[in-house]
């Protein structure tokens, strides 16, 4: 597993450690927290999958009890029954790893960010967070014609930015960085819009194809970053951040690294 | 009080595996990972330092980042020996296969900051140390005969470093060990072979 990304008990410890009084009230809960800290393209090594809304479901799997937390069982009067988690040890090794990965791909003020989040989200309802999760994180299911030309032009401006450092002599590991993460943002291009030209127009399988809009979403959200890193890089961290969330993370979507067929996934120009 | 005992960071970078990504070991025969040959004898020895509670050295630069000319020109070096082999250097073998052995670099060099102690290079003016070599120049078979001014600061770091007992320096760089006498004569260093470096005694 690569070093920034957030191992499955890591991502619960840092979680309940910022949680108020380190509880969280309910698996739902520890669910939907996890689920926005990929909206900060914080990689976390646990699968998650998009439903028909937009919204991610981490695969977590029985999270059950160990040396940092507990795991309560209850059933509510209304007979509803679930599990609550409470942090019950610090873990100063843990610690170190979580802080030496945030510094590595946060600003301080982002990390200040991310906890006051967790932290807000653990004081609140999983029904209110249910209802913040779709603002947050729906991705548009728009007209087939829409995808189409989004995903052509996000294809042109990074064949735009990959043109750009193609020729341009690269002068230290910081830019290898960003050459690198730019030519992937291109290929990861070309085959988002592949995919999307090959929507079938009288179907719509949301469980297929919700990454690739995602995808789609983080490269066009990413582009004006990455333009202005071209001239002269100024945010290691956002780069590493990128590199680590899009390349190296091994998201079990096809288009990836750690996919053997990998170069046959690659669309030519 | 025990000696201490300091790596370049040539031979330090010797300890790294690099992880091929399965999407590029076609590139590679399907090979998974590229290490040295020198690894499992240089871990021996670190295991046999961290046995006896004694924190290696490494040589450092001010600045506070990961990366270096002089620690991105040794890194090159090596992987252009490893990707050698199949007509490739770090410049042909593609952006994200680069970028990704820079960041696995990264991942190591966080660690290896931990693992070791850093001395932080000397800013003081070499060109006596580079006067020494010219002096007493020989003929050395893979390198230049006079060690660049890295090796010079960090042959001057280390002669200022205070220590108790013998300063030990590890290297496979020939402008060390090919001066290993001279080293020793006049600046009290034990230069030892990379190769070698199994077969000392730790204390």
């Amino acid at each position: 597993m690569c070093k920034l990304t957030f191992s499955k008990k890591e991502a619960i410890y840092f979680i309940l450690k910022n949680s108020k009084e380190n509880y969280i009230s309910s698996t739902t809960k520890l669910n939907k927290i996890l689920a926005r800290l990929n909206l900060h393209l914080m990689p976390i090594n646990i699968e998650f999958h998009l439903n028909k809304y937009g919204s991610y479901n981490p695969e977590l799997g029985e999270i059950e009890s160990n040396n940092l937390w507990s795991i309560n069982s209850y059933t509510t009067s209304s007979g509803y029954s679930g599990k609550s988690i409470k942090l019950t040890k610090e873990d100063l090794d843990i610690d170190n790893k979580i802080s030496k990965k945030m510094e590595r791909s946060f600003t301080p003020e982002q990390i200040i960010e991310i906890k006051k989040e967790i932290y807000s989200m653990s004081s609140k309802s999983a029904k209110d967070l249910s209802d913040e999760e779709h603002k947050k994180l729906l991705v548009d299911i728009e007209n087939r014609e829409k995808l189409i030309f989004r995903a052509n032009s996000n294809e042109c401006d990074y064949l735009d930015l990959y043109k750009k450092v193609k020729t341009k002599q690269i002068k230290n590991f910081d830019e290898v960085k960003l050459k690198g993460l730019i030519e992937y943002c291109f290929e990861l291009s070309k085959f988002l819009k592949a995919k999307i030209d090959k929507l079938p127009e009288d179907e719509y399988d949301y469980d297929e194809n919700m990454n690739t809009y995602y995808y789609l979403k983080i490269l066009e959200e990413a582009k004006p970053f990455i333009e202005k890193q071209i001239d002269s890089i100024n945010d290691n961290k956002q780069i590493n951040l990128l590199c680590e969330f899009l390349i190296r993370r091994d998201s079990g979507y096809p288009f990836s690294i750690h996919n053997e067929n990998y170069k046959d996934l690659k669309v030519n120009s | 009080m025990s000696s201490v005992y300091a790596f370049d960071d040539s031979t330090i970078l010797n300890i790294f595996v690099l992880d091929i990504p399965k999407g590029f070991r076609y590139k590679f025969n399907g090979k998974e990972k590229f290490k040295s040959k020198n690894k499992k004898r240089i871990n021996e020895f670190l295991f046999k330092l961290s046995e006896k509670q004694i924190m290696p050295l490494r040589f450092t630069n001010e600045q506070n980042s990961i990366w270096y000319p002089d620690l991105e020109r040794r890194t090159r070096k090596i992987i252009n020996k490893w990707l050698h082999p199949y007509d490739l250097t770090f410049e042909t073998v593609g952006g994200i296969f680069s970028a990704n052995i820079v960041l696995q670099m990264e991942d190591f060099f966080d660690e290896i900051n931990d693992k070791f102690e850093s001395i932080i290079k000397s800013k003081e003016d070499i060109s006596p140390i580079k006067t020494f070599f010219e002096i007493n120049e020989k003929e050395l078979t893979k390198q230049d005969n006079i060690p660049e001014d890295e090796d010079c600061e960090i042959i001057l770091t280390y002669y200022n470093y205070k220590a108790e007992k013998d300063k030990y320096l590890i290297s496979a760089d020939e402008h060390f060990w090919g001066y290993k006498e001279e080293i020793k004569k006049e600046f009290n260093i034990n230069v030892v072979e990379e190769w070698l470096c199994d077969t000392l005694t730790v204390g």
